[in-house]
């Protein structure tokens, strides 16, 4: 009983964050399209990190990810007077980066393909310290990040997106259907398109052991 | 119903992302704890997907701030922004302000005179004829031009009438000499013509003398003819008769002879 209700507690109290977010989200954006540009680098500290990480796993090179994430706020800022506030800020902002990173990947000549290299990978405290204290795990995680990186160069940049959307921004199909402008069962099409691509890019290893273990 | 293996794998993925039917779900699990085929399907999207999430953000090189000065957008940014409607009054300024400066440029001058249109670029243009004066000017010569046409006019119908008259005359005098040539041809014809009568006439009597003359003859000729067969006739009927009368008599005697004998 006594965990009930800790549990009740605790996710009024995360509901309540998120309104207070919400709204305070709200009165920036509001500041900003009265052109108060310290609210808008408000709104540019809660979200450069997706903003960047989502140009990152589009365009697979940290200079021009970086580039392009400054374009979207810049564009964003720019634009933030058209933005209507009975949308969300986030829904708005993403459908600037897709149409951003997916206007320059369709501008790059084909077979052009940027990877990363070790050095541009993240290099943060937290992760240094993660693999200092288990080389190992470390070790794999990055061989993982690389081969899921490398996996999603084969997906078109409109299927590219959309899995970005779904399983690094964590957004419903719905959601996903508004930043992209396109009707859900497009979405749908596009996604699980690209969950099969993704699947015979990166499932072999599962294939593999399924042939060992006599599919058991 | 019985779902075949190429429907679960469709499902497979469906069912990871939580857009499956509760009955297709239903079917789905039962058919994966019968096919280790589609079961291995499932496990291998599965390890995708595990991949997939596990990939880690990145940290952010820097910040992304923006600053004030960079809201100043261009002319074309500005105009994209726009409603349609001052979108257009937009176009149609810059456009008259484009042509203005460009008829500036070229120092165009124009006038409009009397339904002619004259531009001139960078030169003067062409002095202009006064009004009033060009007017009477006209209304002169129209006059000047009027008693021309009319004098010319006047001298081409008496040329014209003169030489009528003439080729009337002309046309007369031919006439008469036609009147006099028919009327000698008449009277030539007419003599002609009497002459002609005169002796078809006296031939006409002569010949109609003779032919009485012949006609006269053969009538003598034909009535002593029929007098002389006449005569002979009489004198055939007069033998016969005689006969007749001798028969007759002898007739008669016989029969008074045959009236004389007594009837004994």
């Amino acid at each position: 009983m006594e965990n009930i209700l800790d549990s009740a507690l605790s996710h009024t109290q995360t509901l309540t964050t998120q309104n207070a977010e919400t709204s305070q989200e709200a009165a920036w954006v509001a500041a900003s399209q009265r052109g108060d540009a310290v609210s808008f680098n408000r709104l540019v500290l809660k979200w450069e990190r997706p903003i960047y990480n989502l140009s990152l796993r589009m365009l697979r090179d940290a200079d021009e990810a970086a580039e392009a994430t400054q374009e979207v706020f810049l564009l964003a800022f720019k634009g933030i007077r058209r933005f209507r506030l009975d949308a969300q800020f986030s829904t708005w902002l993403y459908r600037i980066a897709a149409n951003h990173c997916t206007s320059r990947l369709r501008k790059r000549p084909p077979g052009v393909h940027l990877s990363l290299d070790g050095s541009q990978e993240g290099t943060e405290a937290g992760q240094s310290l993660a693999a200092a204290e288990c080389p190992e795990r470390e070790f794999f995680r990055q061989e993982t990040d690389h081969k899921v990186r490398r996996a999603l160069e084969y997906l078109q940049p409109e299927q590219r997106i959309i899995v970005e959307l779904k399983f690094f921004q964590e957004m419903t199909f719905e959601q996903i259907a508004l930043v992209v402008e396109a009707p859900l069962s497009t979405v749908k099409s596009r996604l699980y398109h690209g969950l099969e691509i993704l699947k015979i890019r990166l499932g072999r290893g599962a294939a593999r052991d399924q042939a060992i273990t006599g599919g058991r | 119903m019985k779902t075949t293996c190429e429907e679960v794998r469709n499902w497979v993925p469906r069912a990871l992302m939580g857009d499956l039917a509760p009955q297709e779900e239903q079917a789905l699990n039962t058919h994966l704890a019968e096919c280790p085929a589609c079961s291995g399907e499932q496990r291998v999207y599965v390890d995708t997907l595990s991949q997939v999430r596990s990939v880690s953000d990145s940290p952010i090189p820097r910040h992304f701030f923006v600053y004030p000065d960079e809201r100043r957008s261009s002319v074309m940014e500005f105009l994209r922004g726009l409603a349609p409607g001052w979108k257009v009054a937009a176009s149609l300024a810059v456009l008259t302000v484009a042509v203005s400066a460009g008829l500036m440029a070229t120092r165009v001058q124009f006038r409009v005179e009397q339904g002619i249109y004259t531009f001139s670029f960078g030169r003067p243009l062409p002095a202009s004829v006064p009004t009033e004066d060009s007017a009477a000017e006209i209304q002169a010569l129209r006059a000047e031009l009027t008693g021309l046409l009319a004098a010319q006019s006047t001298a081409e119908r008496a040329e014209w009438m003169n030489a009528l008259r003439q080729q009337i005359k002309e046309s007369n005098r031919y006439g008469a000499r036609q009147q006099q040539q028919w009327n000698a041809a008449l009277k030539n014809l007419e003599t002609r013509l009497n002459d002609r009568v005169e002796d078809s006439a006296v031939t006409l009597t002569a010949g109609m003398e003779q032919s009485a003359s012949n006609v006269f003859r053969a009538l003598q000729r034909q009535r002593q003819q029929d007098l002389a067969l006449t005569r002979t006739r009489l004198e055939h009927l007069a033998t016969r008769g005689e006969l007749k009368d001798q028969e007759t008599d002898e007739i008669l005697s016989t029969l008074l002879q045959v009236a004389r004998l007594p009837e004994k």
